[in-house]
């Protein structure tokens, strides 16, 4: 079983880094229209850093590529349009880039929502 | 916030002086653009009325995330300032989201062009920008936050 698989939730990215779980209550030292965006963040931090593993995104390499989401409006959300990718350029940098376009692009259609909530203004 | 009371005698005196200083240079001159008031992250806290929070904030990350987290923090409190409150609206098809496009440097990541969608994104609201000029001051002025922020460890 791929390692998008084994995720379907923030819950299963931190049991496969042995790491405590945080709760909206962890971000209330930031401005309040600021917290879900942030936990949202936190939780696509993890998940995607579970993803990639630990091989890390070097930008000198033009070779190796960075898969990132390219979303569009739908009229409720953003959903996923297309998978863009990069060699030694970025819009998202390496936090929000995938290995491969197809983690990336199940990445992102499983957790859109979390997409939504980081995005919010 | 702390709030400050002031007298209709004060009050009028302060209106009469800045109307006569407005008078004699004309409006036009007075107008600042929002990149003259943000020029850190302590600006755009007072413009947004926000106590500004300090890397020991964001402990609860982790060492290795701390910097990066906070960061982003400065990064989405900046923006919002620079954006003037501004609310995107991806229904809006004329209305322009600018961002902008990173290139690696020897040391880190540089300010290569300002990209702009309209109804689609790469980086979404919270990183974009009202103006291309606004996008190009942010990402030249505090690239050391966009390169912390981009820290993988």
């Amino acid at each position: 079983m791929s390692i998008i698989d084994r995720i379907n939730s923030y819950e299963d990215a931190c049991q496969i880094k042995g790491i405590q779980p945080r709760a909206i209550s962890d971000f209330s030292f930031l401005p309040e229209e600021d917290r879900e965006a942030q936990f949202a963040s936190h939780q696509l931090d993890v998940m995607i850093r579970v993803v990639n593993g630990e091989k890390g995104f070097d930008y000198n390499d033009r070779n190796q590529r960075k898969h990132y989401p390219y979303l569009v409006w739908t009229g409720s959300g953003f959903a996923l349009l297309a998978v863009g990718c990069g060699g030694t350029r970025t819009v998202v940098g390496p936090r929000r880039s995938f290995h491969s376009e197809e983690a990336c692009r199940k990445f992102v259609t499983k957790f859109i929502h979390l997409y939504n909530q980081s995005y919010q203004q | 916030m702390e709030k400050l009371t002031i007298t209709r005698e004060n009050a009028v005196k302060v209106y009469q002086a800045a109307k006569l200083l407005s008078d004699l240079l004309g409006a036009g001159n007075l107008d600042l653009d929002i990149t003259e008031l943000v020029g850190s992250y302590e600006d755009a806290c007072r413009l947004r009325g926000v106590t500004p929070l300090s890397l020991s904030d964001f402990a609860f990350h982790g060492p290795k995330r701390q910097e990066q987290k906070y960061a982003d923090h400065q990064l989405d409190i900046i923006i919002e300032a620079l954006n003037e409150g501004h609310v995107f609206d991806y229904d809006d098809d004329d209305e322009r989201k600018h961002y902008p496009l990173f290139k690696k440097t020897g040391s880190g990541f540089a300010l290569h062009a300002v990209y702009c969608d309209r109804t689609s994104t790469d980086v979404g609201p919270r990183r974009s920008f009202r103006k291309e000029e606004t996008a190009r001051y942010c990402a030249t002025k505090f690239i050391h936050l966009y390169n912390q922020s981009f820290q993988q460890q």
